[in-house]
């Protein structure tokens, strides 16, 4: 994809409606608030990126919009309606950190397990497997994959599920800078073609290259959100990187 | 793009033969099944040894020969074998169909495909029976043996005594998994990972609870950074955090004395079965009756004696003779053996 395929797909999405919403999110663990008043929305085909340190309470607020969590307080809506827990799944998949899934089983065997429970064709499957270059370890076992490969299977599994919105932990962990490339432009991809894609990123360097819009999170709540032109203005450092409005706005 | 809704139900095979496929690749199971086969053989030898014997000393005592039954002679000795497995080690096959996902976080995906949480429970159960019918094939395959050597089998009462292990084996599976749902770290089952060089060893299921155990939690981040710690040497922990300790899992030393005692016990049986010469009369018929059966009566230990005057007795349920009877025919052509004080 080039850069200017890239913005056409960013200014659509700047005129579509919210696909989801969340308001008002709140999750604690006992007295420590891990999340407080979370609150954005998501449009079609845009690449949201959830950014912000270690423990800023990413994963966790991925896990709460997925349902794997339970929520102290807040709503999730899908197209303005309510979304309840039991059917998140329907309409979210999320792809954790540090999982590596099935570890005797054989790559090809996982990727076709997730194909078959979503009725993917052929063709899908070759797609995706093409796209995330999970060709030379097919025949490997999971646990023999080496870190990157562990994250294209996971990425591979991510764009087999059907949903609008897939979110990611970290998806860019353990790849280098060309990999990292490579696996930007396939989830530009995606969006283009009206994914909507969640991204839980600690590596500004990379948000900046994927996201169209970013939420600094820190200590679990927003410190601020919107595109890099927008965040630039509110931190009133019109040429700064991300890295720097982040230090300034949180 | 599919809508959300198209992803509510999702077919049921795909889901059973991925449980499938993880028990059966998992090692926990053949090495169950590499434990129970000499237990059970050898409680099938002893159980055929004994009754032929008694069957012998039988002959003399026609009340006892009405209380002698393959069903508790043969088949519940050698069924007993299976018992014993089931109870030690089949926990270790179960728990892993669920501890294993929970512990890599593989649950975390499954619970978001579209399945109910009914039909996930189900296919791990399935997979769980699957799992006993795969352990139980030392106790079935004695059975055929006795069955070719022509003992009696009912097969109303052996399908009742087959039912019952089977209920068996399904409340310990169900317990397994039910103890699996409830811990937060799985137990060191003989599968543990000591192949896999990814921070989920085996070596992170002895940390203790921590709260906050899902990915992204404190305890979940201890734990993979105790583990990346301890990567270099699976025996020195050097991060201050963690808990190497056994105690810290109260079911690994009794799990490991489980596994040592029944190990040992394996050892003293095989020793035993090769220190004892198995005579090749075992595995023969002691006594044919040539026309009115072909089934094949008791066997025994002793070598056998040709005595072509000595009565022939047979136990069988052969149209001959009904179960549970001791007859005495008239001659016997074939070598037999006969009775101790013969």
């Amino acid at each position: 994809m080039t850069a200017s395929n890239a913005v056409r797909c960013i200014r659509r999405v700047g005129d579509a409606p919210a696909l989801l919403q969340v308001e008002d999110l709140t999750k604690r663990y006992g007295d420590q608030t891990a999340l407080a008043d979370i609150a954005f929305s998501v449009v079609r085909g845009e690449v949201v990126g959830l950014i912000g340190p270690n423990g800023a309470g990413k994963t966790t607020l991925l896990e709460t919009i997925a349902g794997l969590l339970s929520v102290d307080a807040g709503v999730i809506r899908w197209r303005g309606e309510e979304l309840p827990t039991s059917r998140r799944r329907e309409a979210i998949f999320y792809v954790p950190d540090g999982v590596r899934p099935y570890r005797d089983q054989y790559v090809s065997i996982v990727v076709s397990f997730l194909a078959d429970v979503y009725r993917r064709s052929e063709h899908e499957v070759a797609a995706v497997i093409r796209l995330t270059g999970l060709t030379p370890v097919l025949g490997k076992r999971v646990h023999a994959l080496s870190k990157g490969y562990g994250r294209r299977l996971l990425l591979a599994l991510g764009l087999l599920a059907p949903h609008q919105l897939v979110m990611m932990d970290e998806p860019f962990d353990g790849f280098d800078l060309r990999q990292t490339r490579d696996i930007v432009r396939v989830l530009r991809d995606e969006a283009c073609r009206g994914r909507s894609l969640v991204l839980a990123i600690h590596q500004l360097a990379d948000a900046e290259r994927v996201c169209d819009r970013f939420m600094l999170l820190s200590a679990g709540r927003i410190g601020a959100g919107g595109t890099l032109d927008e965040l630039r203005a509110q931190a009133k450092l019109p040429s700064a990187h991300l890295e720097e409005i982040f230090l300034a706005l949180t | 793009m599919r809508s959300p809704e198209l992803t509510a139900s999702a077919p049921l095979p795909p889901l059973l033969a991925k449980e499938l496929r993880e028990i059966v690749s998992g090692r926990a199971l053949w090495i169950m099944g590499l434990l129970a086969s000499p237990l059970i053989g050898y409680g099938f030898v002893q159980a055929v040894s004994l009754y032929g014997e008694s069957s012998g000393a039988a002959l003399q005592s026609p009340a006892l020969a009405t209380s002698l039954s393959p069903l508790d002679g043969v088949l519940v000795p050698t069924l007993g074998g299976l018992y014993v497995a089931v109870t030690l080690l089949f926990p270790f096959v179960a728990i892993r169909v669920l501890a294993d996902e929970k512990e890599t976080g593989a649950l975390r995906l499954l619970v978001q495909l579209p399945y109910s949480t009914g039909h996930l429970i189900l296919a791990k159960f399935i997979a769980v029976l699957c799992a006993w019918l795969l352990a139980s094939i030392p106790a079935l395959s004695a059975i055929a043996v006795w069955a070719a050597l022509g003992g009696h089998l009912s097969p109303v009462e052996t399908l009742n005594l087959l039912f019952g292990h089977l209920l068996y084996g399904a409340l310990v599976g169900a317990i397994a998994l039910f103890a699996a749902a409830i811990l937060e770290s799985a137990l060191p089952t003989p599968s543990s990972r000591s192949h896999s060089p990814s921070a989920h060893g085996s070596l992170i299921s002895r940390f203790p609870d921590v709260p906050g155990g899902s990915p992204g939690s404190h305890g979940y981040r201890l734990r993979r950074r105790c583990a990346r710690s301890s990567r270099v040497s699976s025996l020195s922990i050097s991060c201050s955090e963690c808990l190497p300790s056994p105690a810290a899992s109260p079911l690994s030393p009794a799990s490991g004395c489980a596994l040592a005692f029944l190990s040992a016990r394996g050892l003293s049986v095989l020793r035993h079965v090769s220190s004892r010469r198995l005579r090749p009369s075992l595995w023969q018929p002691s006594c044919i009756a040539p026309s009115t059966s072909p089934r094949i009566a008791a066997t025994r230990l002793r070598p056998p004696i040709s005595a072509s005057s000595a009565p022939c007795h047979v136990l069988s349920s052969s149209p001959c003779i009904s179960r549970r009877k001791i007859r005495a025919t008239p001659t016997c052509n074939a070598t037999f053996l006969p009775s101790s004080n013969a």
